[in-house]
């Protein structure tokens, strides 16, 4: 293997979406690396999916050193504070309330952008920093050293544990970093550090739909990529087609194996457990150094838009009681959510289905249906600065807290990097010149579908938007709206990974929550957080365990967490080869055949129905 | 008293809206001159994070001594309890005469605390 030549390397390890195997070729690559002696760099394995950490369940690390991650929240002196209430009408979150001239402040939703101290007349508001998520650093782990994340739950600020994780690269060496799923703003925070980026996939249809996304995210920030497929049967004509329409190369494969799925879910590392595999990945890693290419810009389906409305989503954000909401979670993804979803919209024959994995929406890929209306969603803001007027003094660059004014050094101006900004205001506020001001920014689109199995709300995140959580507001408004006019019994929310602004917007309020995971270590320990989450709402979740033969240790676990809790297993799916010739068709389970997946997925439908409250 | 109330239309026959920060309007009622007056609810209708608050304020604002709704969550709590703002939750589908009659006769008591867990963000 050639040597990189540079003092650091980043590698960024991405899918569009979990449970790929993202984190197992992470932390093959970093094992195997580590190991190979023709590999003269130290390895560093930086876990950035900071919703739902998983590396460090597959390694005994020793966490010396603990750095809090801390982000500047508002504290009022109210010897100085008027009550004016200039604050909390400026604060873009909601963070702050003054009510009968005394201030309120709600820390977890301020985003810390500084707008409420730039604008208090009397100088009233200091920034104090205060913890929301922690970076656990093992310097010593061999044969590679370790460090990850962690994002406290209730917390949305996860591109800022990503930043502070970022300054701990190897400044000598090799960083490979398993970055979050999906393609909202910690994604774009983790490859835009990245020199290379690999990008892992599986071939089916849902693969391939998020592999684009990736692809398409990764054309947009100018990162080099090569795929890598997991789970491949020598079947993949999918993905390498995809492939070659962006131009990026196919760099590795690993193959489908029941024992490496079982390895996995023991929290075991793969080429740790299987020499054969090794090779594999030290070929992937030499091609993607030498054959790496940015992706070419592939014309999406363009729709034509007039203009950017503001007040989208005229539906009703009220339920009626006609008909029961079900929303379904898995905390990442991979386990299952989506064949579980799938089947039970086939088999339903009064509902109405709503997609809220903004990021990387996939539930169409299972019901063949036609969009009867898109319309452009624009619920954030960006800033502009009008160069005409533009001083040049450095402020908005110097204050941003989002890193998003770009300074060219050649040309000796300021832009706004739109990939970055939040729209918080705090540039406009404090331009001298008066040269910013604030234009409304896309946040995606928002469709509905009309399909044999009943309508579907759906929406794609712009790459890289602000507001996924407003986004996933309005595909369950727009489906409550539906459910309610074509009087159906159900409706079936299919959630987003994670624990951040999306899952909390597709939880609260729903009738019922169920989870689907599956009986591996990482899978438990994801169920463990999301359940945090669902019971934050006061709603007792319902639980699936998919393959759940697969491992008889972490099932027991699952069914014991539930027994303690009093969550209602709602049903057992077994490992079933037939499953993934199902997702590969693009046919729900149900619909596929008789088998004994197909029977569980059945038998847990009637138990939902049994039980509609 | 000066009530207000989230209704889900704009009539004094309109049930009690069971959503605080994300109701459609809401009713200011005075139960001494029997007035009432209709505020819309849009400004927060689309907020992402935070309704509750905004919602509270507007609330506080627009001079309500009372609030009457189905559900309050810790934020808005918050803010309702820091103006002095009582709060009565109702359940079941009242009127807002109904819902008003109950509370000056005592049948209700104002909520001592959320009664809903509030969500992050």
């Amino acid at each position: 293997m050639k040597d990189t030549g540079s003092e650091s390397l980043k590698v960024v390890v991405c899918s569009g979406k979990g449970g790929t195997g993202k984190t197992t070729l992470a932390l093959s690559l970093a094992w195997t690396l580590g190991h190979a002696e023709e590999f003269s760099m130290p390895v560093r394995l930086l876990d950035c999916d900071v919703e739902e950490p998983n590396c460090h369940l597959f390694l005994r690390g020793n966490y010396a050193e603990q750095i809090p991650v801390l982000a500047e929240k508002p504290v009022f002196d109210m010897q100085l504070c008027i009550g004016c209430g200039r604050c909390a009408n400026k604060c873009r979150y909601n963070a702050i309330a003054v009510v009968k001239g005394k201030p309120l402040v709600f820390n977890d939703l301020c985003h810390s952008c500084g707008v409420c101290g730039a604008v208090c007349p009397h100088d009233a508001i200091t920034l104090k920093p205060e913890p929301i998520g922690e970076v656990l650093v093992d310097g010593s782990h061999r044969p590679f050293s370790f460090m990850f994340g962690r994002l406290q739950i209730g917390e949305s600020q996860s591109p800022m544990v990503i930043g502070k994780m970022l300054e701990h690269v190897l400044s000598t060496g090799l960083n490979i970093i398993d970055g979050p799923p999906g393609t909202a703003c910690n994604t774009v925070k983790a490859i835009g550090a990245a020199d290379k980026v690999i990008l892992v996939t599986e071939p089916t249809p849902f693969g391939a739909n998020d592999l684009a996304l990736a692809l398409d995210l990764c054309a947009q920030l100018h990162k080099p990529c090569g795929i890598v497929i997991n789970r491949s049967d020598n079947n993949d004509g999918l993905i390498e087609a995809l492939a070659e329409e962006y131009q990026v190369p196919v760099i590795g494969k690993i193959p489908f194996k029941r024992e490496y799925a079982r390895a996995c879910s023991d929290g075991l590392i793969l080429t740790a457990e299987y020499p054969e595999l090794r090779a594999e990945v030290i070929g992937s890693f030499s091609r993607l150094l030498s054959a790496a290419a940015v992706p070419a810009v592939v014309a999406a389906d363009k729709i034509e838009h007039d203009e950017c409305r503001i007040d989208s989503g005229s539906a009703a954000d009220r339920k009626s009681d006609d008909y029961q909401e079900l929303t379904v979670l898995s905390g990442k993804g991979g386990t299952g959510k989506t064949t579980v979803t799938g089947a039970l919209i086939a088999l339903s024959d009064s509902l109405v289905a709503a997609d809220c994995d903004v990021d990387a929406a996939n539930l169409r890929l299972l019901m063949n249906d036609r969009v009867l209306y898109t319309e452009r969603a624009c619920l954030g803001s960006e800033a502009v600065i009008e160069q005409r007027k533009c001083i040049k003094c450095g402020k908005c660059f110097e204050q941003c807290r989002f890193a998003a004014i770009d300074f060219d050094a050649a040309a000796g101006t300021y832009r706004v990097n739109e990939l970055n900004c939040e729209g918080c205001g705090l540039c406009v506020e404090i331009c001298p010149a008066k040269a910013i001001s604030e234009k409304r920014a896309e946040t995606g689109n928002l469709m509905l579908s009309e399909s044999a199995r009943g309508r579907l709300v759906h929406a794609k995140l712009a790459p890289a938007a602000e507001n996924s959580g407003k986004l996933v507001s309005m595909v369950r408004s727009l489906a409550f709206a539906i459910a309610d006019q074509q009087q159906k019994e159900w409706l079936l929310v299919d959630g987003p990974p994670g624990t951040a602004c999306p899952a909390i917007a597709s939880v609260t309020g729903s009738d019922r929550v169920m989870l689907v995971t599956e009986p591996t270590i990482a899978a438990v320990h994801d169920l463990e957080r999301i359940i945090k989450l669902v019971r934050h709402f006061g709603i007792k979740p319902e639980i699936v365990i998919n393959k759940a033969d697969i491992n008889p240790t972490y099932a027991r676990k699952i069914r014991d967490l539930a027994d303690t809790a009093g969550y209602r297993i709602l049903g057992e799916i077994p490992f079933d080869e037939t499953v993934k010739e199902a997702i590969k068709a693009g046919v729900p389970i149900v619909d596929f055949n008789e088998g004994p997946a197909s029977q569980a997925v059945k038998n847990i439908w009637n138990r939902i129905k049994e039980t509609r409250k | 008293m000066k009530y207000v109330i989230s209704v889900k239309e704009q009539s004094l026959d309109a049930r009690v809206d069971s959503r605080f920060g994300r109701a459609q309007m809401f009713a200011l009622y005075d139960s001494k001159t029997g007035e009432c007056s209709w505020h819309p609810n849009t400004q927060n209708f689309q907020a992402a994070q935070g309704a509750g608050i905004q919602t509270a304020q507007n609330v506080v604002n627009l001079g309500a001594e009372a609030v009457i709704s189905g559900h309050c969550g810790p934020k808005a709590y918050r803010v309702l309890e820091a103006a002095g703002v009582r709060i009565y939750s109702i359940e079941g589908n009242l009127t807002i005469k109904e819902a008003v009659q109950m509370i000056e006769s005592g049948k209700i008591k104002a909520m001592e605390g959320a009664d809903v867990e509030g969500h992050w963000v």
